[in-house]
């Protein structure tokens, strides 16, 4: 039982270490992020860095599309595919807003993709980046395939669901594409949030698309990781989160201040332990989600940072 | 093994009040950016605007300039307005600076700050209209292990000494990427470089060259297709005359050259097939590729041209 305590000892030890080690790649990540929107993503906007297309399977909502395309990077698209069959209402919707019109579509032999009915393109000015494909709804891989197959850009981010962009975070993305040598990156992935993965269109054909696992293919040298957040899902949050979690606290200090008395110091490190992985995981959300409007995993919103100097949403001629 | 639980939990206790103080620390740091300067910003902004529309020579007052961030807030608003403003007259911004020791005070947070917050500094730095006193004393700053904190200090040198912008990017000895490459054209495009094109693309300084392709393509020189070809031709960098076509195609300028066709050869599919898909946002007609590009490549443009032409059927 003695030499149990010492390596459950031990282990909570080496967790806080983890844990404290990720927060500080977390606040790292922050300042990053704090400099790269502070001047470099007005820059990038200019129209000369890296072209991101998002590929996004099993769309429902209008409003998903107007948040993947509010963005102000200037190469960057939105592949949207959507089953008109079983979901009309949705690609009608879709197609009125955006006042698309239908193009030819023809099969690639970079991405094999079938089931494909129909090709769309946004000619509304504002919204010239969006491109919706009507496909039978089989597999999300094979909807990002047919999505990547009509992509224009190097860089594919596949969007799974109800997912949204977290604002400034494509143009963190560019950022960090831009900020590295050429063909020194074939993915970032982003931590935490959702497990999104933003990857080299030429790997991801390499591997034969998206069924194939194409991130786990790429060479560990190759991939990079955003110690912040990209994509967030609406949730509703748990209503008196914060009311457990001062409990919570409560408990925990309580326990340690019995065991300190009772002389317990296996069990104090123990209840310490956690108290350190509870303050470092709201740290870690603190920093990841500083200056954007949303709280990861929750659909409490926040009033973030005020934008004040924005660059207009330009697009592709 | 009593002593050694009794170590633990005394770490244990550091780590978690260390923490704590964090937590609260950052709880009241974000409610005061949620509340306070949000308006605060309002504010100054309201108030530099109204200076530049006057200019009466006054000095603007800010009110609550004492409180935390409030300086950082005043010198993110005049970075934003110098970044977002062109042909701007920096009288102004640079008595308001000078007023209020704003240089003095973000070279104290550079000294104090580490990493990325001190990059940050140096990029407010280089945003405001400091003098060449200011540039002097970033200097050390470029010798940094860090890539962010030796670039922008270069980008304040930069800003505070045009007149030596193609000798300081010169003697720059890492290799620009294009967020840097971005972050420079922004400082020319608010007229603070030169727009002098043919020195930099001929230089043999591949930095030089990098900035000044990227100048012929934002400003769409179409006079400087002679200088590209040549570039093409002598063929030194393959990263750069990748690049060099790429303007060629955004100039849309004729591709169906020697040097192109050359330059083409030199390249792996990968980067063919990169340069198609960037001729297809330009434009360019199927009639002509295959005279530089195999028949499989030709297909692959073809399929993605036709991707753009309305469905009539």
């Amino acid at each position: 039982m003695f030499g149990m305590m010492t390596v459950v000892v031990i282990l909570t030890m080496g967790a806080m270490a983890w844990a404290c080690a990720v927060l500080a790649l977390a606040m790292r990540a922050r300042n990053a992020r704090r400099l790269a929107l502070g001047g470099h993503g007005a820059a990038l906007a200019a129209g000369d860095g890296p072209g991101i297309s998002v590929l996004c399977s099993g769309v429902r909502q209008s409003g998903q599309v107007e948040n993947l395309l509010s963005t102000e990077l200037v190469r960057y698209e939105v592949v949207a595919v959507v089953d008109a069959a079983h979901y009309p209402a949705c690609f009608e919707r879709l197609v009125d807003r955006y006042r698309m019109i239908r193009v030819e579509h023809v099969p690639s032999d970079e991405f094999p993709a079938r089931g494909v009915r129909s090709m769309w393109r946004s000619r509304k000015r504002c919204y010239r980046r969006l491109v919706l494909l009507d496909r039978e709804e089989t597999t999300q891989e094979e909807d990002f395939d047919a999505a990547a197959s009509v992509a224009t850009y190097d860089w594919l981010l596949p969007v799974h669901g109800a997912e949204r962009l977290i604002p400034g975070a494509v143009e963190r993305l560019a950022e960090v594409l831009g900020g590295a040598e050429p063909g020194t990156i074939g993915a970032v992935r982003s931590w935490p949030g959702e497990a999104e993965v933003l990857l080299n269109r030429d790997a991801v054909s390499a591997a034969g698309g998206f069924g194939q696992r194409a991130g786990r293919k790429i060479p560990r040298s190759r991939r990079r990781t955003l110690w912040e957040p990209v994509l967030y899902e609406r949730r509703f949050a748990a209503a008196g989160k914060k009311r457990e979690l001062g409990l919570a606290a409560c408990l925990l200090a309580a326990g340690v201040v019995a065991a300190a008395v009772m002389q317990r110091w296996g069990m104090v490190v123990l209840l310490l332990g956690a108290a350190v992985l509870q303050c470092a995981w709201v740290l870690t959300r603190l920093a990841a989600t500083d200056g954007t409007a949303v709280e990861l995993r929750g659909a409490k919103i926040w009033r973030g940072k005020g934008r004040k100097f924005g660059v207009k949403n330009f697009t592709l001629s | 093994m009593n002593s050694f639980y009794m170590i633990c939990a005394a770490i244990a206790a550091a780590t978690a009040g260390v923490l704590l103080v964090m937590l609260l620390v950052e709880t009241l740091r974000r409610r005061r950016e949620l509340w306070r300067n949000d308006i605060l910003r309002r504010r100054y902004l309201h108030i530099v605007m109204f200076a530049l529309y006057a200019d009466d020579g006054a000095v603007p007052r800010f009110p609550m300039l004492r409180r935390a961030g409030a300086r950082l807030l005043l010198a993110e608003t005049l970075a934003g307005v110098a970044a977002m403003t062109y042909g701007l007259d920096m009288t102004v911004l640079r008595r308001i600076v000078k007023a209020y020791g704003l240089d003095r005070w973000l070279l104290r947070h550079v000294r104090r700050a580490q990493g990325y917050r001190r990059a940050r500094y140096l990029a407010l730095l280089a945003s405001l209209p400091v003098d060449g006193t200011v540039a002097r004393r970033v200097v050390h700053y470029g010798r940094s292990r860090n890539r962010s904190v030796r670039f922008q200090a270069l980008a304040v040198r930069l800003a505070a000494e045009p007149m030596s912008a193609l000798r300081l990017l010169a003697d720059y000895a890492w290799p620009l990427t294009e967020s840097e490459t971005a972050q420079i054209m922004a400082l020319l495009r608010r007229g603070v470089l030169p727009v002098a094109y043919e020195p930099l693309v001929a230089s043999p300084c591949s930095n030089l060259r990098r900035v000044g392709l990227c100048i012929v393509r934002q400003f769409g020189i179409e006079e400087a297709e002679p200088l590209l070809l040549r570039m093409l031709a002598d063929a030194r960098t393959p990263e750069l005359d990748a690049e060099a076509l790429r303007t060629l195609c955004m100039l849309r300028r004729p591709l169906i050259r020697r040097e192109v066709r050359d330059c083409v050869g030199r390249m792996s599919a990968s980067e063919r097939r990169v340069l198609l898909r960037c001729m297809v946002c330009e434009d360019y007609a199927p009639r002509f590729l295959h005279r530089i590009f195999d028949e499989g490549e030709c297909g692959y443009y073809e399929t993605m041209v036709k991707s753009y032409k309305r469905c009539l059927a």
